[in-house]
């Protein structure tokens, strides 16, 4: 199996199995684009991710290299968020910090599943919450004049909790 | 806000005795008034002294339902009793024998089924395909819009129910004669228009129950509101067959002091409101120790997360004094609170606005509000018109009104899926307020729900017709009114349907065949139980000339259809669904069944539910040309042999269901051999066992 040199921000060098890395849009485009493909010593400088999160990144392509390629369709799939398989659960138990940095990772580098995931567990983390639970979970400070409060309140009377 | 909102404080407080404790005597000394009650006509109910005696603490009553409010579907129709929803009236009348009774009250909500009226039909019965994931698999199938507000449990159907008395429950009884465990969750409606959930079913709660009847009486959250109005929601997916319900009881203590009691809540609403309002702009001298919300520097954050409460009850600003002189440097040492950095890792605030709204797109649509009212930011995202693309009020049909309405059509700009249906059933979404947004957001609707929506006037219609001249669903089900809400021309508009749906709707024939003539791309059509003034033969050969895409069609319990019709029937060659189930009541189908099978060769499923033509002969074609089957239901079709069910089983690979209720002859012998199939060619075979 044929395998690249990934380079971290920090320059750890990551040497991944060339269908493992090609999960993320970016780095197969590079790859084809720059005819990287069959030079086992090229090196893809990855100036965007920290050592941390592209192992954690690359272990979970690791795992679901074999899934189906998501579809473009962005817009007839259901928003569904409580489809996360237990692995997947287990991969994301990290702290918040972690989990925004995987979020900007698997932007970067076009990894769409990674991404759905990580943005549908941030949801579920929002889901269910007060604003007041939302503000502390996230350390988010509220900055409405109390004319806006007041508008927004009015607004949202009708999903005040029971 | 609900009912509870404003309830709960009471109940610590309250001198309202507890209902549960009431002393089961006096549930025969009940009876025995109402017995009493129905003996002299009622004179006891307009106020007499006896009420007077019973004042202060009213008293335990059980009642059984009075009338029915609404539903989403039944399966009987409105000139019978058989199997309609008005059969949950009274007392049970079955309970507690187990099987499927005309008395009873099944859900039709899916697709075609099929029914009885028994003057017509010798035998008990039939209701329909609601349970099971069946009627998802089939060709008409149709994806949730903004699926991502519902609940675990979705609710498929419901039933509005009124009780003779306000009481305040503590007991609902529901009495299920046939495959219970469908009910999901109780609702009752409050003296203050306000709907409470009073019990939600889990998961564990569905575990296939026992095949036998039951009275389900789950144990209902403490609440001191007053109610005569319940609404039932079924989930159907669980099951292996329909249920039915037969009676649905409400226990409770009466309220005879009504008026004061309805005072105490309002008096405890507006000092909750102000409590509420205290929360969200403290006055100028609360302002003082740190805010209980995300406000403040570093420092303030870190006691906070440290969930740091110095002792100091009575000397407390010297103590205070003492830490900050003496421990405070310490204390951010250890706890390595740096001058003013917040903490250093990526915060949700960092991502991209993008990024945010992506993760908001998840939401459904209260946590979307809700987050809305974390900080402007999130005002901003949570408000933009991507996230408004789709809107579904469905389940939210007890907090739909014309203030919410109003809200989302500042929003929803780029609105092109809705959904209405339920919403509006005790008023309070007015026909004004949607025929507004409709002007305001219809025109690039593409689909439109509005199934058993009771705010609908021929006016709301109208204005469908002229706005959403984009549509290509519409779907109005179970909207009967008298006269009819669809009169020639309203919708006649219309030209790019591909789905329209009438379920259970009365309406103009003239109108219906315009709209074919008028949308030839229409793929999708549903006109069961659409009253008795509909021709269909004509319809039939409307459809055959202008809408020959058609991909499937509902016609179960259509009147009108004769084997002309079906012959009409037959060139639409795209057919790969197709009900008709209780049509087609004469003794002879002609080859009509023959051509449908030659000419329709994808027909995926096939209904035939009392198609009482259907000879022996039509069973062989089945089993030759049916290659394509997966769904077949021949129930109550009297002549059927187990040899022509093996015929079929054998040379029809992919069918997975198969109807055989009510046949007959192979229904008392048989029934050791068709489990034996069933197992053999993995085909899910239902009949009607009794029990």
């Amino acid at each position: 199996m044929p395998s690249i040199k990934l380079q971290s921000s920090d320059e750890e060098i990551f040497d991944t199995d060339i269908q493992i890395a090609k999960c993320s849009g970016t780095i197969k485009t590079m790859l084809e684009d720059c005819g990287m493909e069959d030079d086992e010593n090229a090196i893809v400088p990855l100036p965007n991710v920290n050592s941390t999160i592209l192992r954690k990144v690359l272990t979970w392509a690791h795992y679901h290299k074999d899934d189906p390629q998501p579809t473009e369709d962005d817009e007839s799939k259901e928003k569904r968020t409580d489809d996360i398989i237990s692995w997947d659960a287990d991969f994301l138990k990290v702290d918040q910090g972690t989990l925004f940095e995987l979020i900007l990772a698997a932007n970067y580098l076009d990894i769409k599943g990674l991404l759905e995931l990580t943005c549908k567990t941030v949801a579920n983390m929002i889901k269910g919450k007060t604003p007041e639970e939302i503000r502390k979970t996230f350390n988010i400070k509220k900055d409405f004049t109390p004319a806006e409060e007041e508008q927004v309140r009015k607004e949202n009377e009708w999903c005040e909790e029971k | 806000m609900s009912l509870l909102a404003y309830v709960e404080p009471g109940e610590s407080s309250d001198t309202e005795p507890e209902a549960e404790a009431e002393p089961d005597a006096l549930v025969d000394f009940t009876a025995m008034l109402r017995q009493r009650q129905r003996e002299y006509g009622g004179w006891f109910g307009c106020g007499s002294k006896m009420q007077a005696e019973q004042s202060d603490q009213g008293y335990y009553l059980e009642q059984y339902v009075l009338g029915v409010l609404d539903f989403s579907s039944q399966y009987g129709i409105d000139y019978s009793i058989s199997y309609t929803a008005a059969n949950v009236i009274g007392r049970p009348t079955k309970f507690p024998a187990y099987g499927d009774y005309p008395e009873t009250f099944p859900m039709v909500s899916r697709s075609g089924p099929c029914r009885t009226v028994r003057s017509e039909f010798p035998f008990n019965s039939r209701p329909q395909r609601t349970y099971g994931d069946w009627w998802q698999r089939a060709p008409s199938a149709t994806r949730e819009i903004q699926a991502q507000n519902l609940p675990k449990l979705a609710t498929h159907d419901y039933i509005v129910v009124y009780f003779e008395e306000f009481v305040v429950p503590t007991e609902v009884a529901i009495f299920e004669t046939f495959n219970p465990g469908a009910v999901v969750r109780i609702w009752a409606y409050g003296l203050t228009k306000h709907w409470t959930c009073l019990w939600e079913a889990t998961e564990s709660d569905l575990a296939r129950p026992a095949l036998d009847s039951r009275r389900f009486a789950p144990a209902l959250k403490k609440t001191t509101m007053i109610t005569k109005t319940l609404r039932i929601d079924f989930n159907h997916s669980r099951l292996n067959y329909y249920t039915e319900i037969d009676a649905i009881m409400l226990c409770g203590r009466t309220v005879s002091k009504t008026q004061s009691l309805l005072g105490r809540q309002q008096r405890t609403k507006q000092s909750h409101q102000s409590q509420r309002q205290a929360l969200v702009s403290p006055p100028a001298e609360a302002a003082g120790p740190p805010a209980p919300d995300g406000s403040g520097g570093p420092i303030s954050y870190k006691l906070r997360t440290l969930k740091f409460q110095p002792k100091c009850h009575e000397d407390g600003a010297t103590k205070l004094h003492d830490f900050i002189n003496n421990d405070l440097s310490q204390f951010l040492m250890e706890h390595s609170v740096e001058g003013g950095e917040p903490p250093p890792r990526v915060c949700l605030t960092d991502l991209p606005f993008e990024i945010l709204l992506r993760i908001l797109s998840y939401l459904d649509l209260k946590s979307l509000f809700r987050v809305g009212q974390v900080s402007r930011t999130f005002y901003d995202i949570s408000t933009h018109p991507l996230l408004y693309a789709e809107l579904s009020l469905k389940p939210y049909w007890h907090v739909a009104s014309s203030e919410l309405l109003c809200t989302l059509a500042r929003r929803a700009t780029m609105l092109r899926k809705l959904d209405l249906s339920w919403c509006g059933a005790l008023g309070n979404v007015s026909p004004t307020e949607f025929k507004k947004f409709l002007t305001q957001r219809g025109d690039n609707l593409t689909h439109l729900r509005l199934n058993s929506c009771k705010f609908l006037n021929a006016s709301c219609i109208e204005n469908v017709g002229i706005v959403c001249d984009n549509l290509i669903e519409l779907s109005l089900r179970n909207c009967a009114t008298d006269p009819p809400l669809l009169n020639f021309s309203c919708l006649a508009n219309l030209k790019n349907l591909e789905r329209l749906d009438l379920f259970q709707t009365a309406f103009e024939t003239e109108l219906l065949l315009s709209m074919l003539e008028g949308n030839r791309k229409l793929k999708h059509l549903n006109l069961a139980f659409c009253g008795v003034s509909v021709n269909m033969d004509n319809v039939a050969a409307h459809l055959a000339t202008y809408n020959t895409q058609l991909i499937s069609l509902d016609l179960w319990k259509a009147h009108f259809l004769s084997a002309r019709g079906l012959l009409s029937l037959t060139r639409l060659h795209q057919l790969e669904e197709l009900d008709l189930g209780w049509c087609l009541r004469e003794a002879s189908l002609g080859d009509g069944l023959f051509q449908l099978l030659s000419n329709c060769p994808n027909l995926k499923k096939l209904f035939l539910s009392a198609v009482r033509g259907t000879t022996e002969r039509d069973l062989m074609h089945i089993a030759a040309l049916g290659k394509n089957l997966e769904q077949l239901d021949l129930m109550g079709i009297l002549n059927i042999t187990h040899e022509r069910v093996y015929d079929i089983l054998v040379h029809c690979p992919k069918l997975q269901l198969l109807d055989l209720s009510f046949c007959d002859n192979i229904m008392d012998r048989d029934f050791d051999l068709l489990a034996e199939w069933s197992h053999q060619f993995t085909v899910d075979i239902k009949t009607s066992r009794r029990y």
